[in-house]
């Protein structure tokens, strides 16, 4: 105690002041995470579903030795949600590389918004679906 | 066992980045745990570099010729190792220098480690550019086989396919001894640039600043919430932070003790430093060009002496980036002159914000006030932080916050507001370690050898 005391009187002015600022701000982190941490308790259970490229894990056994497919969505990949989405997809599928909107490619994933729009698409691309998962992905294959 | 074959990689590097110190350091004048922190950062850097010789010899993953690298480096250095040993009774073995200061900072440091911890748990795939942008690339290149350079396909906008490779290289080498990849390799990437960084900072100032204040600032900066979240991001960010500073630390030393292997171990990390991101490839320029003038002394032979080995050093390290620019990195789809375009200029009102944003730091609770400490200690010890022999860092962090000021308004392709909010913190983040040193060792040196350096 007597030697941290010492330790103490041997800093400046400009020290001491510092060395209370650093304190301080220990203090509002140390509190800050606090509340943070409960917080996030609450809903940990929750954040394994939260990456929602795993929806897409299915598919690689399908797509062997495919560098490049091709990938549909009616959603706007302008909205930070939906971009998520398909950042995650990209992440979990490679080395394949999904080429968004390019139609010519032999196998494209389907990702509506409901199941009539895939079926349209579908038509339109004279399609067969190759694998369908429970969370609404199509993985379709253009006839030749 | 993913975690073992993970971590294995990342040992071996260690080793070899630890003995190739010992086997540059003629004079053994660089202490055992800088050593150890600075050779720790330059295994995994040579690393990166051998997996990318990988891709360029062979066009693609050859996990034979890296291993067989690694194995004959590491055997050739580990006998350097032990015949220098046996010659000569070396009082700076690892154990042996390990004291009690040392066992509270490991201590403390791994107790305030604990929010970066937590929060890898919490999202172990990491941040939004993790999977976006720099997992999804390591991935392609473990798996993509000859088909890796799809990673700079046009289609690949989202993840920057112009952005040097250096973070995922090291991912690819943590993954060299699993089939799969996994998330384990970077998460303990993160983990060790996290504990790299803030160890390093306390080495730095160790001999030069009280142990309490010193323990204070690592875990000032462990607790942080910025710092925390974005140590555990798994961005390149954190690897950017440890080079800048592992970079600029060596400068210094190499210019106070006018040790050669500091200005060589610089000039490598310089290297380092702009393979692993954009900002990190603009810092080491401007950091190369600000060390010439910098290492000059009034005696010729004492500035070849330093300046030589730094330059040698960033050269050989800047190869790998030489070769990334010239044949590889595609033209930045993500840039537009808003200068000369009409579609979208630049203006008063983007600097308007660009300068809000700057303000805004200081009551942004994510950093708790910590600018305002910044600014406080500046204005405090204004009759240090100018000193000869630091003064390489505030003129490059001056210059360095120019530039990026410059790119935010040059460049118009982001919404401003969205591109600041998701890019600045991350900027500052990597600059803490160097602006901490500077700060705290100008403030709280009591030894200022700054003060009795030989221009």
């Amino acid at each position: 105690m007597k030697k941290s005391t010492e330790n103490l009187s041997t800093l400046s002015l400009s020290q001491k002041i510092f060395s209370g600022l650093l304190i301080l701000l220990i203090g509002l982190n140390l509190f800050g995470f606090m509340k943070e941490f409960f917080s996030y308790q609450k809903i940990r259970r929750f954040f394994p579903h939260q990456f929602a490229g795993y929806k897409f894990l299915g598919l690689q056994s399908v797509l062997k030795g495919e560098p490049i497919i091709g990938y549909y969505t009616d959603k706007n990949l302008d909205d930070p949600k939906n971009n998520k989405d398909f950042s995650q997809a990209q992440f979990v599928l490679a080395p394949i590389i999904l080429d968004v909107n390019n139609m010519r490619h032999r196998y494209i994933i389907l990702d509506c918004s409901n199941k009539d729009i895939a079926l349209e698409k579908m038509n339109k691309l004279n399609a067969s679906p190759v694998k369908v998962s429970s969370t609404g992905i199509i993985l379709v294959e253009r006839k030749p | 066992m993913t975690t073992i074959l993970s971590l294995f990689p990342f040992l071996v590097s260690s080793f070899i980045g630890y003995f190739l110190i010992h086997f540059l350091d003629d004079d053994k004048k660089i202490p055992t745990s800088s050593r150890v922190l600075l050779g720790c950062g330059l295994g995994l850097g040579l690393s990166a570099y051998i997996t990318f010789f990988s891709f360029l010899i062979f066009d693609q993953l050859n996990r034979l010729f890296i291993i067989t690298i690694h194995l004959l480096l590491f055997l050739f250095l580990l006998r350097d190792h032990i015949v220098s040993q046996t010659k000569k009774t070396q009082s700076g073995s690892f154990f042996k220098s390990f004291g009690a200061k040392d066992l509270v900072a490991v201590l403390t440091i791994l107790v305030c480690l604990l929010p970066t911890i937590y929060m890898l748990f919490l999202y172990p795939e990491g941040g939004w550019d993790a999977w976006s942008v720099w997992n999804v690339k390591a991935k392609i290149l473990f798996l993509g086989q000859e088909h890796w350079k799809n990673i700079f396909l046009p289609v690949l906008w989202r993840t920057s396919p112009h952005y040097p490779l250096l973070l995922p290289l090291m991912n690819v080498w943590g993954w060299i001894f699993n089939s799969q990849t996994g998330l384990m390799a970077p998460i303990l990437l993160c983990l060790i640039f996290t504990i790299l960084n803030i160890s390093l900072l306390f080495y730095a100032l160790k001999d030069r600043i009280r142990l309490w204040i010193n323990l204070l600032i690592s875990a000032l900066l462990l607790t942080l919430p910025f710092f925390y979240k974005f140590a555990a991001s798994q961005y390149a960010d954190i690897v950017v932070g440890f080079y800048l500073f592992a970079s600029l630390y060596c400068l210094v030393q190499a210019r106070m003790q006018s040790q050669k292997v500091f200005a060589l171990l610089s000039g490598l990390f310089l290297g380092f430093l702009s393979f692993s991101k954009n900002e990190g490839l603009t810092a080491g320029l401007m950091i190369l060009l600000l060390a010439i003038p910098y290492l000059q002394r009034k005696n010729s032979f004492d500035t070849k002496k330093i300046l030589m080995p730094f330059l040698a050093g960033a050269f050989i390290s800047f190869i790998p980036l030489m070769i990334f620019q010239t044949f590889y990195a595609p033209a930045n789809l993500t840039f537009i002159n808003g200068f000369t375009s009409s579609i979208k200029p630049t203006g008063f009102s983007r600097l308007q914000v660009v300068l809000i944003f700057y303000l805004m730091l200081f009551k942004n609770l994510q950093w708790n006030g910590l600018w305002v400490m910044f600014v406080a200690g500046m204005i405090l010890g204004r009759n240090k932080i100018l000193n000869r022999d630091m003064i390489i860092i505030p003129v490059f962090l001056m210059l360095y916050g120019g530039v990026v000021t410059f790119y935010y308004l040059l460049n118009t392709y982001f919404e401003i507001g969205w591109w600041m909010s998701e890019t600045l913190h991350r900027i500052l983040f990597s600059l803490l370690p160097t602006i901490s040193y500077w700060i705290f060792l100008s403030l709280f040196s009591s030894r200022t050898a700054i003060d009795n350096s030989k221009p």
